[in-house]
C-alpha cells in the first residue's frame, strides 16, 4: 500500500513547510481589529483637505474612471 | 445618441449569503478572508463617518451579489471592465484587497478595486468606476468617496502611502490638486500613478 511520508519527516526545505511557513507569516502579519481601531482613531485629527471645505469634485466633463483600458487578470 | 434610464433604486436584501468562491477555500484562507473582511468594514465604516461629517451621507458595501446587479443596469459604459470576474478573480488572489461598492439612497454610485503592496508601505486603487448615469446622486464625487475610503483601510492596515494606479490623463490635474494631493511619478518601465504619503 502506498502512504505518504509523514510530515514531520519532510526537510525544513519541502514544499508542505515552506508553505505552511507563509501561511503563518502571513497570518501574523494581519492587523488585529484593535490595533486598526487605534489606527484610524489616531488619523481622525489627521487633515483630510479633499473633505475640507466641503467634498472635493473632479472636473464636469471627466469620466470618473481609473485603470488600464484592457482588463488584466492578477 | 444613447437614451440613459431612470436611476431606480434598488432594494438590497438584509442579509447576504458569502459568495460561492469562499465556499471552495481551505480553512486557513477563509479565516484571513474573514480577518480582511472584518478590517475592510472596519475602515468603510470610518470613512462613512468622515464623509457625513463633511455633510456626504453615503453607504459604503463589499462588492456583493446586490452591487453586480445594480452594475448589470449600468449603461452606456466607457469601459468594458467585466466586475463579477474581477472581483471573484481578485478575491481569490488577494485577501486584503481593497474592494468598495459606494451606494447613496439605495442606488449605486460606484465600483472601486484595489490591493495593498505585500512588503512595501502602500495601498493602490487600481479600478475605478462611477455609475455612467449623469444624474447619479454623487456625480463628480466619487474620486473623494473613493479615496476617503482607500485612505481609511490604508490606515488600518499601518500602510502609509496611497497610490492611484494608471489614472486618465485628463483626471492628473485633479488628482493633483491642493485638495486631493496627490503627485504624479512615472517609474521607469512602468504606468504612471499618483502617489501620497499618509503619514500624520
Amino acid at each position: 500500500m502506498k502512504h505518504s511520508p509523514h510530515p514531520d519527516a519532510r526537510p525544513a526545505s519541502a514544499p508542505a513547510a515552506v508553505n505552511r511557513r507563509k501561511r503563518s507569516d502571513a497570518a501574523d502579519a494581519i492587523p488585529t481589529l484593535d490595533e486598526a481601531r487605534k489606527r484610524l482613531t489616531a488619523s481622525r485629527g489627521r487633515a483630510k483637505p479633499w473633505l475640507s471645505p466641503g467634498v472635493a469634485e473632479s472636473p464636469e466633463e471627466v469620466p470618473e474612471l481609473l485603470g488600464p483600458e484592457v482588463y488584466r487578470k492578477p | 445618441m444613447v437614451a440613459v434610464r431612470a436611476l431606480q433604486p434598488l432594494a438590497r436584501p438584509a442579509s447576504r449569503p458569502p459568495p460561492a468562491a469562499l465556499s471552495r477555500m481551505p480553512a486557513s484562507r477563509l479565516s484571513t478572508e474573514f480577518r480582511y473582511h472584518a478590517l475592510r468594514r472596519l475602515a468603510c465604516q470610518a470613512a462613512e463617518a468622515d464623509l457625513a461629517v463633511a455633510g456626504l451621507a453615503v453607504d459604503l458595501r463589499p462588492i456583493d451579489a446586490a452591487a453586480l446587479d445594480a452594475f448589470g443596469t449600468w449603461s452606456p459604459r466607457r469601459v468594458a471592465w467585466p466586475w463579477p470576474e474581477m472581483t471573484a478573480d481578485w478575491r481569490r488572489g488577494y485577501p486584503a484587497r481593497f474592494e468598495v461598492a459606494v451606494w447613496r439612497d439605495g442606488i449605486l454610485c460606484a465600483l472601486a478595486l484595489g490591493r495593498p503592496s505585500p512588503k512595501a508601505a502602500h495601498m493602490s486603487l487600481h479600478y475605478l468606476e462611477a455609475n455612467p448615469d449623469p444624474r447619479h446622486p454623487l456625480r463628480r464625487k466619487v474620486a473623494a468617496v473613493a479615496v476617503t475610503a482607500l485612505d481609511a483601510y490604508a490606515t488600518a492596515l499601518g500602510k502609509h502611502e496611497l497610490r492611484l494606479v494608471d489614472p486618465l490623463p485628463a483626471l492628473i490635474p485633479f488628482t493633483c490638486s491642493p485638495g486631493m494631493g496627490f503627485e504624479l511619478v512615472t517609474p521607469r518601465g512602468e504606468a504612471p500613478d499618483c502617489r501620497r504619503s499618509i503619514r500624520p
